[in-house]
């Protein structure tokens, strides 16, 4: 016997926290790549990457901008794939953060937001399955 | 029910909720004790100048949110229905203090992708968490 389960409203909920929050938060942060409201972003890039660059520091962040805002628009139209490639994007903010040891706790903060980025690819497939 | 219960269990929604369940116990406490060894970062920079401090310095208030954090982890590892709640509320709280502080809104950023995060398990725990 196949049991077929419907998502409660409880995974609903969760669900639609992270859905919405994976969307924005992607979207927020690439655009302000070009704003700079939030913070001075071209600080988190690791020396040794900015020195390889063939543009300045600034140029190549802009450019991580698009891609964060394409990330936010993928999450929205296809969220159990876009949440894998937000949470694999994350992983590689990691990486780059952890070569500025100033920077070590936003890093972990870095890794919840993978995890979490993770856990909404997991419910978008339960979600799927029904009429979201 | 017995079939129910194995279905839930074995759903991509349970893992979702074991992964946030791991998250939400282990980021806390690692963030609460390293506001005494300042492996890390130096927390005590993120501290608003506007939170009252209640006479004590700024060293020693942040080592009293450290204990908070690492309790506020161990209550997610053992009851994440109402620790998924008080790390989120947490987490708000920690990014009203970070807004009265220029430079750190990309934190703050973070910090409302984590809280909505934690709000999560606290949703995903009603149906999972024994």
């Amino acid at each position: 016997m196949i049991a077929v389960v419907h998502p409660t409203r409880n995974e609903r909920d969760a669900y639609r926290l992270l859905y919405a929050g994976f969307i924005a938060a992607p979207m927020i942060a690439g655009f302000d790549k070009f704003t700079d409201k939030l913070g001075n972003w071209d600080r988190y890039l690791a020396d040794g990457v900015a020195e390889k660059l063939p543009v300045e520091r600034h140029t190549f962040m802009q450019a991580v901008g698009l891609i964060e805002m394409g990330a936010g628009l993928l999450v929205a139209a296809k969220p159990k794939w876009g949440a894998y490639v937000v949470s694999a994007w994350l992983a590689g903010i990691i990486a780059n953060l952890w070569t500025k040891p100033q920077y070590r706790d936003i890093a972990l903060r870095d890794f919840g937001l993978a995890l979490g980025a993770l856990a909404l690819s997991r419910l978008a497939g339960d979600m799927s399955s029904t009429a979201a | 029910m017995a079939e129910r219960v194995a279905a839930r269990v074995s759903s991509p929604s349970y893992q979702a909720y074991q992964i946030l369940h791991v998250a939400f116990t282990v980021a806390p406490v690692i963030a609460g004790l390293d506001k005494f060894t300042h492996f890390l970062v130096n927390w005590d920079q993120y501290l608003s100048p506007m939170m009252p401090r209640l006479g004590l310095s700024v060293h020693t208030f942040m080592l009293g949110v450290g204990v908070i954090e690492v309790v506020a982890g161990l209550i997610v590892a053992v009851a994440p229905r109402i620790g998924g709640w008080i790390v989120g509320l947490w987490l708000c709280g920690i990014i009203l203090n970070l807004l009265t502080i220029p430079g750190y809104f990309d934190v703050a950023l973070r910090d409302l992708g984590l809280a909505l995060g934690s709000f999560a398990l606290a949703r995903l725990s009603e149906e999972y968490a024994s």
